[in-house]
């Protein structure tokens, strides 16, 4: 089996027929009947409904449902004002053309007006849902008039359109991630004017856009559907000869690779390189895995003229000339993330096609036989995409590398209690604040492995739990005397009558092995009771294939398990029976 | 070739107004089938416009709602290509 490569073209769009892309949407919803849906609200002002079976079939790709309802044409405003329904909905699009909202004949149109008028319908819609909300820019005319040179007049429709892009990629950024934008302009660049646009249903239909347009539109909803509920990767693992650098460093020597960024194919991978690094700053965990002497690979990282990546951007490293099925087990070990969240790059088509057989759900990618295709390798398919970025992203490497550091130190104990408390830890243990609302919302989308119930939510979601009376949001933050391991355990409780009900319990994989997960617990417990005074409590394990090492967690703080079913264990306790963990080791800070 | 041409129309029509290939006839129009509106009629119009790679006037989207017409038009383009 061999891996075919990917890109045959500059800028490969998936081509998606239409009749095709229905086929295989009805096909697929006839058989997945019980597939996870998504509902999607689409606000628009032109015919918008052929973009149905392109967003089916990108969100079937993922193996969920998509069902779009559409609202009246051009009745968007009155529609948004009075929906009472939006809450049922998981995305909402405000698909707007330009000629209704900025139009220079017509009083009340400019673009700030046109900015107004929008941020007023955002407002509406986030009083009524906690769904995030998709506008998209629009699009400058193809001839203006005037011609180029009257473009700069501030009355061209050109100028106008622009002012109202820029005003409106300000707004977004502000709403961020109850915002989202799909930049339309791009889409036409890469579809090309002819295959974007059908003026001749544009006016007798309004509807302007053809399938290319259409299909791209659906990709990059998909794409951002995908960022916002955090199912993208995390971890980068990279071979060294011919992906990093070209040739074979055993072979030519530290100073024979090509990776002079004046050369070619050195440039290709010097952008390439580039490109890791950007992915590096947004918090993606780099590692390197690849079957050579371990000193030449330190020497190129250390001191080689052009290499960019050094070794304080990896958080791990395996060299050696070891199987690398092995190593990437291990390395995903190590870290405590899952197979899926890795993409694998390497050049060898006997590695990849090992690897993605042996570990299927590491994804796969070979280094492209056509060079200067190698920097853009990563950008195409969105697998790292993500809408904005935590402290925590910004300072992953380094936690990593600390950790390293922390297992090393650990080995000159002779009890585990004698380490831990040489860690000096200290936590903070306090209703989440509003800065950190983001990073709690992450961690429930990312973690896996110590989560007793697996709900993921949203930014806007724990937004909303946050504000709530009858809910408690709390997170852990804690540092050692290696350093600060940041936000890192999140307990969700709510009330209901006299019972707090424990909804979500989750601790970051970095910070396991230190008790803390204890001392939150009960320090969790011990806040509610002051709050609450609740009699009882209610607390739930519900199975996934990667929450085995908490299926007993509830137990050791007096919980009792009152129904057990193969997936599921619900537990009650009474607060006099509850039995707390303060450790010694872990020093409370003030909140 | 014509057979072809029929055979593909047929499939188009289906999958896009969701009916069984053997309900469609030359005599096939809105009449026959509750999906075909006016949307699903823009849709089917572009989906055979795609497929044959081809371009309608106004004045035929308007018009083609019948299968045996629809069939015609399109040989028509497909011959002037």
């Amino acid at each position: 089996m061999t891996i075919p490569e990917r890109t045959t073209q500059d800028w490969p769009i998936p081509k998606l027929d239409f009749v095709e892309a229905l086929r295989n949407v009805n096909k697929w919803e006839a058989s997945n009947t019980t597939a996870r849906v998504i509902r999607v609200k689409v606000f628009r002002n032109y015919s918008a409904e052929f973009i149905e079976p392109f967003l089916k079939h990108y969100f079937a790709t993922r193996g969920m449902r998509c069902e779009i309802d559409f609202g009246g044409f051009d009745a968007f405003q009155q529609e948004i004002i009075e929906a009472s329904d939006l809450n049922s909905y998981n995305l909402i699009l405000l698909s707007l053309t330009g000629d209704a909202l900025i139009d220079g004949r017509h009083r009340g149109s400019s673009p700030e007006e046109a900015i107004a008028k929008i941020s007023g319908l955002i407002e509406h819609i986030e009083t009524k849902t906690a769904a995030s909300v998709v506008l998209n820019t629009l699009i400058r005319p193809l001839l203006d008039e005037g011609g180029a040179s009257f473009s700069l007049q501030p009355t061209s429709q050109t100028h106008r359109v622009d002012s109202y892009n820029r005003q409106l990629r300000t707004f977004v950024t502000k709403k961020s991630p109850r915002c989202a934008l799909v930049d339309w302009e791009r889409i036409v660049m890469l579809t090309g004017v002819e295959a974007a646009f059908d003026r001749r249903l544009a006016y007798t239909a309004s509807a302007p856009f053809r399938h290319a347009f259409l299909n791209l539109y659906a990709r990059e909803i998909h794409r951002i559907e995908g960022a916002l509920s955090g199912r993208t990767k995390k971890c980068l693992v990279l071979d060294c000869d011919n992906t990093l650098w070209g040739g074979i460093v055993g072979e030519v020597g530290v100073e024979g690779i090509d990776l002079d960024p004046n050369e070619y194919p050195g440039k290709a991978y010097y952008d390439f390189q580039r490109a890791v690094l950007r992915l590096a700053d947004q918090g993606i965990m780099i590692a390197l895995c690849s079957k050579n002497n371990p000193e030449d690979v330190e020497s190129i990282l250390d001191n080689h003229p052009h290499c960019l990546i050094k070794r304080s951007h990896l958080v791990a490293s395996r060299v050696n000339w070891r199987d690398k099925e092995v190593n990437l087990r291990e390395l995903v070990e190590d870290l405590n993330i899952g197979f899926d969240a890795v993409v694998f790059v390497d050049d060898n088509p006997m590695e990849c096609a090992r690897i993605q057989a042996l570990l299927t759900d590491v994804t796969v990618r070979q280094v492209p036989g056509r060079l200067h295709d190698l920097p853009v390798l990563l950008d195409q398919e969105g697998l790292f995409d993500k809408i904005g970025v935590t402290k925590e992203d910004f300072a992953r490497t380094a936690m990593y590398q600390k950790e390293e550091q922390r297992r090393e130190a650990a080995k000159l104990f002779s009890t585990a209690e004698e380490f831990l408390a040489s860690l000096e830890i200290r936590a903070s243990i306090r209703m989440a604040k509003d800065h950190e609302l983001s990073r709690v919302a992450q961690l429930t989308q990312k973690t896996n492995q110590f989560n007793l119930t697996t709900r993921k939510y949203s930014e806007a979601e724990i937004r909303d739990l946050a504000g709530r009376e009858d809910c408690a949001v709390y997170a852990l933050s804690a540092r050692d005397r290696f350093g600060d391991l940041g936000l890192t355990g999140v307990l969700i409780a709510k009330r209901a009558d006299a019972t707090a009900v424990i909804d979500t319990l989750l601790m970051s994989c970095r910070v396991l092995g230190r008790r803390l997960e204890l001392q939150f617990v009960t320090e969790c417990l011990r806040q509610l009771i002051e709050r609450w005074r609740v009699g009882r409590w209610e607390a739930e394990y519900v199975r996934t294939e990667k929450n085995r090492q908490v299926v007993n967690f509830w137990d050791q703080f007096g919980f009792e398990p009152v129904a057990k079913d193969p997936d599921r264990i619900l537990y009650q306790a009474r607060t006099a029976s509850l039995t707390l963990h303060p450790t010694s080791f872990v020093a409370l800070e003030p909140a | 070739m014509s057979k072809q041409l029929n055979s593909t129309l047929v499939d188009v029509l289906s999958v896009t107004l969701r009916v069984p290939a053997d309900r469609i006839s030359d005599d096939f129009s809105p009449a026959d089938c509750s999906n075909w509106d006016s949307v699903r009629h823009l849709m089917l119009m572009l989906a055979i416009e795609d497929k044959f790679e081809i371009s309608f006037s106004e004045k035929e989207i308007a018009e083609l709602r019948r299968f045996a017409t629809i069939r015609d038009a399109v040989r028509t383009h497909v011959a002037r290509k």
